[in-house]
C-alpha cells in the first residue's frame, strides 16, 4: 500500500510529530504509515485523512 | 484527557510493579547459593531480569512519547503486541514438544530427564524471548498484512 501522507504533510507544513498529535497516534505511527509499512484501522485512516483535509481514496492507494 | 491520565496511571502501576519485581530479583539473586549453567537458565531470577528488561523498554518508550504529547500506546502498539504474543504462543508450543523430547532422549540414554519446573521455566524463558525479540523485530519491520 502506497500512501500520499508525506505529500500533504508538507503541503500543510506539518512534521510528522505534529500530524501525530493531531490524529493522537504515536509519532512511530506516523513513520510507518508513511513508509506504507502499517495498514490503519478505517477510524485511523479517517482521522489522519482529515487531519489532512483531504479524504482516504486521495490518501492511500491500495 | 481522560485517556492521558489512564496512561499516567498506566505507567506509575509500571514503575512500581517494575521496581517490585527488580527487589525481588535482587534478595533472590543474594541469597541464593552457587547454581549451575543449565539450573541458572532454567531458574526464576532469568525469568525475573526477562520481564524487568521488558517492562523497562516498555516503560521508557511510554514515558518518551507522553512527554511529547504524544499517547503511551496506540492501535499499531497493541496490533504489534498481539502479533508478537502469537508468534510467542506457537514458539511455546514447539519448545515444549522440542523439551519432552530432550527428555525422553536424555532418559532414554540412561540419564535423568528434565523435571516439570526445568520445562516449565524453561518453556517461559525461551517464550518470552521469542515475544521480546519478535516485537523488536516488528517494530522495526512494521505490520503491512
Amino acid at each position: 500500500m502506497k500512501t500520499r501522507i508525506k505529500e500533504f504533510r508538507a503541503r500543510y507544513n506539518l512534521t510528522q510529530e505534529q500530524l501525530a498529535q493531531k490524529v493522537g497516534v504515536r509519532r512511530e505511527t506516523i513513520v510507518f504509515l508513511e513508509a506504507g509499512k502499517y495498514n490503519p484501522s478505517l477510524k485511523l485512516a479517517h482521522d489522519v485523512a482529515k487531519a489532512l483535509k483531504t479524504t482516504i481514496d486521495e490518501l492511500f492507494v491500495f | 484527557m481522560k485517556n492521558k491520565s489512564k496512561d499516567r496511571i498506566g505507567i506509575v502501576a509500571g514503575l512500581i510493579v517494575t521496581a517490585l519485581v527488580l527487589a525481588t530479583l535482587v534478595l533472590w539473586v543474594t541469597n541464593m547459593g552457587s547454581i549451575n549453567l543449565l539450573e541458572s537458565i532454567m531458574s526464576i531470577p532469568i525469568i525475573l531480569l526477562l520481564l524487568v528488561i521488558i517492562a523497562t523498554w516498555v516503560l521508557v518508550d511510554r514515558i518518551r512519547n507522553m512527554r511529547a504529547g504524544l499517547p503511551a500506546k496506540d492501535e499499531m502498539t497493541v496490533k504489534l503486541a498481539h502479533k508478537a504474543g502469537y508468534y510467542a504462543y506457537l514458539a511455546s508450543i514447539y519448545i515444549a514438544l522440542a523439551f519432552m523430547w530432550y527428555s525422553n532422549s536424555l532418559e532414554e540414554s540412561g540419564g535423568v530427564g528434565l523435571d516439570a519446573g526445568q520445562v516449565g521455566g524453561g518453556i517461559v524463558v525461551l517464550s518470552t524471548i521469542v515475544f521480546m525479540g519478535s516485537y523488536f523485530y516488528l517494530s522495526h519491520k512494521g505490520a503491512a498484512e
